[in-house]
């Protein structure tokens, strides 16, 4: 029987054409194959998914998604499945990262809403199941895209700086540290910005 | 020469034909901050001075000028001078220049004019020729100076010996001092040509003069080879002594960039550990981006525990229910009849179905014996019992089907749950510390950055400092190069070897001079007694000695003669710098002369001290003191005066300095022309200074309003203050 990691794994997600010119093309080295020049490229990450996997996490923290155009013709995938991503060994510089799939796919299966003991007791099939779980994926990143666009418009070098993806995700760190000392001294559960 | 006026036309910053100086006989000062136009008026000096080149240059013109040119319009850019030197005369160098296109322009070669008075009429002379005879490039040399650097006039060799020839009498010894030689020559020629023709003493004469030629030739041999070698020793000792100054400099500076390698090799290392992490890269390869992914992390691993539970639970009912079914069906049992007698009955499956149906088709019973015809009730007896047999076994078989069925029977065809299950313990324990502990190491490595980055900015400080004292020693060792600070060790090792070498071999020479003179001295002793028949030459003797005698008389004339104009000069000299000097220390100047006949300037304090490294301030008044006395001398010479000009030559005055020093020159009888900033500040003159003065003074400015990018809109203005 097939997991239900590897059913999800063989995927690809759909992300929405309009970014590549946006937010892919400006940070990755997408559709250009593997490179060994990206500094000499001034590229900040290298395969298209990368900056993907950053809009996705983006997405995640902030809990927020985005639904993407309808139209097929205005979305696309990336060359590569989700089960070759981190595989970048053959990067100068670079270290595998294979292993943060197994986190994607923890954090979709925290986040999506299947009933998996339905799933289990066969009364929904694996493929609608994966189905969820990639349209929450692409919606997470979706948001994160949204996200970077806006950035980027304002200040076309924000992501520039060396720390500035990094300080995107630790402000998150901080802000849910805030929130922890604060419902520490009293529980009131803040509202939801959704 | 003293200059009455000056006239400047669109050269550079001097726009138009308004730009008129009057000069006083004695002290003008010309004031200007900087970019006013200070050294333009030095340079358009300089320009009209320098009958060397006619050519025009197209960028001494005015860009204001230039800027208001319509195509084809024409004007000319001229310096000229109106001066007194035996009567006014006036010397004017001018080119004109046309606007040929929209930012094109030609320009004529630039032309002399000359006028002298002669009595009442003024006539036109060649004007490079009137320059030339009025104030020649040498006295130039001698008066026009820009920066202080330009004063120490002394550091061209050939200066002393031109400054000499030019100002004082020496030179016209040099003929007597050659004629008196050719006597002395030609009477010792015919005194000896009469002793070798004398019977008497013509052997001796001839082998004493043999031997007295060669030997003066050695002797000659001797002096050039001493010359050679005290040139030697001079300038080794000159440059050593250069070297020797700059020791300490050279030391300094190997410290500093010995210290600035060292730093910067460490700038490099904290660059390399600041920049060793790419933190973008370390977002996915070092997995920082999951740094807030523990509260997702618990949630997922909460959701599967709550799945992998309620699965649980869920398989735990249904279980029952199975068990609950499965034990009903076997609780069903078959109640067995009981016979007539109240005996109980066989079981259903005894005796079989083959048996009974034996015993049916052969219509007897075979356990009892009787027949059992059809229709009979032993007969009815056994096919009833036969229809039994059958219900039973399909009952049976229905039965076992059901338990079969409900052993089979599961909730849930997948295992999805336990997957998930799995994949949240396999996050646990480690992997989880793994990831609350991101954000730790995320911290440490920045608070780790961020300590390099202050340590990399005092490194980059102190680099800073270091090249700030880099620049600081290569400006006080003056024109000494990098590459000479760094190498000279060697230098001066081999320096001392060959000034060593040349001083032992200069004593040798000297030794064999001294018994070289001494043998010609016996020689000529020894030729000197011979007795001639001859009365003629006796006279010739008497007639040789006295033309010797004078030769050297002139000769030691000549030497003192230099000496003793050095000797005023020097006099002179201290006299000025005693003056000029105020009450500040000035020592006192000494002109020596060295050995290939040039002259240095050395300042001494009073107690013998050689003050090696005078201040800069110092040195400017030891030279311009210098200078005024040189120009003393041109005065008494030759009868004439000549203006000097300066162009911030106090620029390392301070204030008390600069203020003492303006007071001296400002009661000197010379026509001195002073360009300078001092008495200006924050743009202003400061009045009551100036009104100290009994001088002209002028003020040059730009004119306000101009645009900070484009010359064409720089223009100077004069203003005659007082």
């Amino acid at each position: 029987m097939e997991s239900l990691y590897e059913a999800w794994a063989k995927r690809n997600p759909s992300w929405e054409r309009r970014y590549q010119s946006t937010v892919v093309d400006i940070f990755c080295d997408y559709g250009k194959g593997v490179s060994s020049f990206l500094e000499a490229r001034g590229k900040i990450f290298g395969a298209g998914y990368e900056i993907f996997i950053i809009a996705f996490f983006i997405g995640l923290y902030h809990n927020r998604t985005k639904p993407l155009v309808e139209d097929r013709s205005k979305k696309k995938v990336f060359g590569q499945a989700i089960q070759y991503w981190g595989n970048i060994e053959n990067r100068i510089g670079r270290t595998s990262y294979g292993n943060l799939r197994r986190y994607i796919f923890a954090a979709l299966i925290a986040k999506t809403d299947i009933d998996f003991i339905a799933l289990d007791k066969g009364e929904i099939t694996l493929r609608a199941a994966v189905d969820k779980m990639m349209e929450k994926m692409e919606e997470y990143a979706n948001y994160g895209f949204d996200y970077i666009e806006d950035k980027l418009a304002n200040d076309p070098n924000y992501y520039f700086s060396d720390i500035a993806f990094l300080t995107e995700i630790t402000d998150v760190l901080k802000k849910s540290e805030a929130s922890e000392e604060n419902n520490d001294v009293d529980d009131e559960v803040p509202e939801s910005l959704d | 020469m003293r200059i009455k006026s000056i006239d400047i036309k669109n050269f550079r910053s001097y726009y138009g034909e308004n730009n008129h100086f009057e000069f006083s006989d004695g002290l003008t000062l010309i004031l200007g901050d900087n970019g006013d136009g200070k050294t333009t008026f030095f340079e358009a000096l300089e320009w009209l001075f320098d009958t060397t080149s006619e050519r025009a240059n197209i960028s001494n013109v005015s860009e204001m000028r230039k800027s208001k040119l319509e195509i084809g319009e024409r004007d000319e850019v001229y310096v000229a001078m109106t001066f007194d030197h035996d009567g006014e005369k006036m010397v004017e160098k001018s080119f004109s220049i046309t606007k040929t296109g929209h930012d094109t322009y030609s320009v004529s070669n630039a032309s002399y004019h000359g006028y002298e008075t002669n009595g009442i009429e003024r006539e036109s002379v060649d004007g490079k020729l009137l320059i030339t005879r009025c104030y020649d490039s040498f006295i130039r040399r001698f008066s026009m100076f820009k920066g202080e650097s330009d004063l120490s006039v002394f550091d061209n060799a050939a200066s002393l010996k031109t400054l000499v020839d030019k100002f004082s009498d020496i030179h016209k010894f040099d003929g007597l001092v050659a004629n008196t030689d050719s006597f002395e020559q030609k009477a010792n020629k015919a005194l000896l040509q009469e002793m070798k023709s004398d019977d008497k003493i013509s052997k001796e004469t001839k082998s004493l003069d043999l031997q007295m030629t060669r030997l003066s030739g050695e002797i000659l041999q001797n002096k050039e080879d001493i010359k050679d070698k005290k040139d030697a020793i001079a300038t080794f000792s000159s440059n050593l002594n250069k070297l020797e100054q700059c020791q300490e400099t050279s030391e300094k500076y190997r410290d500093v960039q010995e210290r600035l390698k060292t730093k910067t090799a460490k700038r490099n290392q904290l660059m390399a550990i600041i920049k060793r992490k790419d933190y973008n890269h370390c977002l996915l390869d070092e997995y920082w981006v999951l740094a807030p992914f523990g509260d997702i992390l618990t949630e997922f691993k909460q959701k599967c525990a709550a799945l992998s539970k309620e699965k649980r639970i869920q398989e735990k009912n249904f279980d029952k229910q199975q068990a609950a079914a499965k034990a009903k069906l076997e609780t069903i049992k078959e109640i067995q009849g009981a016979l007539v007698n109240g005996a109980t009955e066989l079981p259903w499956y005894l005796p079989n179905q083959e048996t009974m149906e034996d015993m049916i088709n052969d219509h007897i019973c075979k356990v009892c014996g009787r027949e059992a015809p059809e229709g009979s009730e032993a007969y009815n007896f056994m096919v009833h019992r036969l229809e039994e047999y059958r219900a039973h076994i399909e009952a049976k078989c229905e039965h076992d089907a059901k338990l079969k069925s409900i052993d089979e029977e599961s909730l849930f065809k997948n295992d999805y749950i336990t997957e998930l299950h799995s994949l949240s313990i396999s996050l646990s324990g480690p992997e989880e510390s793994k990831i609350f502990g991101i954000s730790r190491e995320i911290n440490d490595w920045l608070g780790l950055v961020a300590l390099r980055k202050n340590e990399m900015k005092e490194v980059e400080d102190e680099i800073q400092d270091l090249k700030d004292e880099k620049a600081r020693i290569l400006i006080q060792a003056g024109n000494v190069s990098e590459s000479l600070l760094e190498s000279q060790f060697n230098d001066i090792k081999g320096w001392y070897e060959q000034r060593e070498r040349a001083s032992v071999r200069l004593s040798q020479l000297e030794d064999e001079l001294k018994n070289n003179i001494s043998k010609m001295e016996e020689l000529k002793e020894q030729m000197n007694n011979l007795n001639p028949a001859n009365s003629q030459v006796k006279i010739l003797k008497k007639v040789h000695k006295v033309l010797e005698e004078i030769n050297k008389a002139f000769s030691r004339a000549q030497k003192d003669n230099l000496r003793r104009f050095l000797m005023e000069l020097e006099k002179r000299a201290n006299e000025y710098l005693d003056k000029l000097s105020a009450n500040d220390f000035h020592g006192t100047v000494r002109l020596i002369q060295t050995a290939n006949d040039s002259t240095e300037i050395h300042l001494y304090s009073s107690n013998g001290t050689e003050i090696t490294n005078p201040s800069g301030s110092q040195k400017t008044v030891m030279y311009i003191s210098v200078l005024f006395a040189i120009s003393d001398f041109t005065q008494e010479k030759r009868d004439e005066d000549y203006p000097l000009f300066f162009d911030a030559a106090t620029s390392s005055f301070g204030d008390t300095k600069e203020s003492d020093f303006y007071n001296v020159i400002d009661k000197i009888d010379k026509q001195c022309i002073i360009v300078t900033k001092d008495f200006i500040t924050r743009g202003k003159v400061r009045e009551e200074d100036i009104n100290k003065l009994t001088c002209s003074v002028y003020r040059i400015k730009k004119v306000d309003g101009f645009d900070q990018t484009n010359m064409a809109t720089i223009r100077t203005t004069i203003n005659k203050i007082k």
